[in-house]
């Protein structure tokens, strides 16, 4: 008697789920790994911005303040425009540390990518599963921010609420293309130069805690091409009505182009890195 | 390898010698340890871009805080009642505050060379011990720190926000605040049980960093305020760093160089301890 099963006797194949569900369990699974080491993600994504807002509300708010030069800053108070620069610059880093060495320890070091390839998940999925944890992930501290521009900025409440789609909208701008950059790359020095001569000069040259006008002339056409200035802009307009630079739709087309534009990028840096 | 490579290696080790011996270890009775020096610089000189990064990033900071903040600001009163534009007065502090972050950051090579790569187990089998270990380790920081702040003075130069030759004193207070930093640094490592308890070091650095009246004077703080930042160290490099750069030296100026003095020493000391136990017991 033959032990071997006649392939037609064995049960069909269930049918793949769709991409939208597939992109939904990747999200999940990272959800749930929150749930083990939430705690330091906790510290650093919401106690250091607050000890900035702190730092800046307190200390130099005082000195710019009585300065007398904030005709620049639209008449507001060092801490509202400071605060919602800090706002879009935080939710960048916070975006661009999730998409790197997570990513990185993924594909590299614990291979976890490897082990969801071997169910009927696809590189994408992983992307955009990511990406989707991204979002979610991002509007936590969002809404903790928002809520601290409200008690220690002045901004009005629905100014704050306002932003935190902005800021996850940035914090998205960024996910893709370091998540590409870090898929492609080999070795690990590479992606700590990302941070050191790429996310650091972003966040301290986009209008984060200045205009863009205060930098030397020529560098001035440089900040303009930095997603970040366009992201600190329209978090300026909806929070505190300040005028932005270029028409508001400009703005939010440019930073949904990043968004695409990385994701794209990403997930065809991840097919090709882990076609085997 | 081919024999070229190995020629390649050796010169890269006689010019990682000869470039450690500019670290004075002999003066301080420690000239083994020069070897962990060597090997440091070895490292390093290969990495040239990383090398270089950490030291741009304090540029960029004073570009950002000096000049684009510094718009905002205007004059600042020093305590002799003398005005420096905010980018002059910002300038000493962020040397400083660059030495410590640099050598703050060293605890996860010293840790990956604890715990991972075992090379201090290696270091105590020849003859160094654990003083030689962390008096090679210290040094490499300080060197580190001093690079950086030579670097960041040229890049003050370059922003033109240096108010007088008396600048070039806050190097020295930078190359303190590495060795302070970097000896509490060691200690602290050694009690890092995995590196989920590196989470902590961005709880302690950050706070410092901001609030060690390096963005403002102490006198715009409320009284409670100001009291608290002087228990920070960075503060006293801080206040170190500006009292000399701008000429202002008070008897307060040897407290400041005390404490700084003091904390490397007794990091220095319990880490030699530390390293002893763990290692050699």
């Amino acid at each position: 008697m033959s032990t071997a099963t006649p392939m037609d006797a064995r049960p069909p194949r269930p049918a793949l789920p769709g991409r939208a569900t597939r992109t939904g369990m990747v999200a999940g699974y990272h959800l749930r790994g929150l749930r083990a080491s939430w705690q330091g993600g906790a510290v650093s994504t919401i106690g250091v911005p607050l000890l900035f807002l702190g730092a800046l509300g307190l200390g130099l708010g005082t000195l710019v303040d009585a300065g007398g030069q904030t005709a620049a800053l639209g008449g507001l108070r060092y801490a509202a425009y400071a605060g919602t620069g800090v706002l879009a610059a935080t939710s960048m880093q916070t975006a661009a540390g999730e998409s790197a060495w997570p990513v990185r320890g993924a594909i590299k070091h614990s291979r976890t990518y490897d082990a969801l390839l071997a169910t009927p998940l696809q590189p994408a999925d992983l992307v955009l599963g990511h990406l989707l944890y991204l979002a979610l992930r991002l509007a936590v501290p969002a809404c903790v921010f928002g809520i601290a521009l409200v008690v220690l900025a002045g901004v009005a409440p629905v100014g704050a609420l306002a932003a935190v789609p902005v800021a996850v909208l940035t914090g998205m701008a960024f996910a893709g293309a370091v998540m590409a950059y870090c898929t492609a790359v080999e070795a690990d020095d590479q992606v700590a130069l990302l941070f050191r001569l790429g996310i650091l000069p972003v966040f301290l040259l986009s209008g984060t805690f200045f205009p863009i006008d205060q930098l030397p002339g020529w560098l001035q056409p440089v900040a303009v091409l930095s997603p970040l200035w366009h992201a600190v802009e329209l978090t300026r307009a909806v929070a505190l009505g300040f005028a932005t630079a270029w028409p508001w739709g400009a703005h939010l087309a440019l930073l949904l182009a990043c968004g695409c534009g990385g994701a794209v990028a990403a997930v065809r840096a991840t097919q090709r890195r882990l076609r085997s | 390898m081919s024999a070229g490579g190995l020629a390649g290696v050796d010169r890269r080790r006689a010019r990682a010698g000869r470039l450690a011996r500019l670290v004075p270890l002999g003066l301080v009775g420690r000239q083994r340890a020069q070897v962990l020096v060597e090997r440091n610089v070895a490292l390093w000189t290969r990495r040239p871009a990383a090398l270089l990064a950490g030291a741009l990033e304090p540029v960029l900071y004073l570009l950002a805080i000096g000049v684009g903040v510094g718009g905002l600001v205007g004059d600042v009163r020093l305590p002799s009642g003398a005005a420096v534009s905010y980018g002059e007065f910002a300038a000493p502090a962020l040397m400083v505050s660059a030495a410590m972050n640099g050598a703050i950051f060293e605890t996860f090579n010293v840790y990956f060379k604890l715990r991972h790569a075992r090379l201090y187990d290696a270091v105590l089998a020849t003859p160094l011990g654990p003083r030689d270990l962390v008096a090679g380790e210290l040094a490499w920081t300080v060197a580190r720190a001093t690079l950086y702040a030579v670097l960041f003075l040229v890049g003050q130069l370059a922003l033109g926000l240096v108010a007088s030759p008396l600048a070039v004193l806050s190097v020295p207070v930078a190359a303190l605040t590495g060795f302070a930093f970097g000896g509490m640094t060691l200690a602290a490592t050694t009690y890092m049980r995995s590196w989920r308890d590196f989470d902590w070091v961005e709880v302690v650095m950050v706070p410092l960093f901001l609030f060690s009246a390096t963005f403002y004077p102490l006198t715009v703080l409320p009284g409670w305020a100001a009291t608290l930042t002087q228990l920070s160290p960075l503060y006293h490099a801080v206040a170190a760093a500006r009292g000399l750069a701008f000429g202002e030296v008070q008897p307060a100026l040897l407290l400041h160089l005390g404490v700084l003095l003091g904390l490397g020493v007794a990091g220095a000391w319990l880490a030699q301890r530390r390293f002893a136990r763990l290692l050699l017991h």
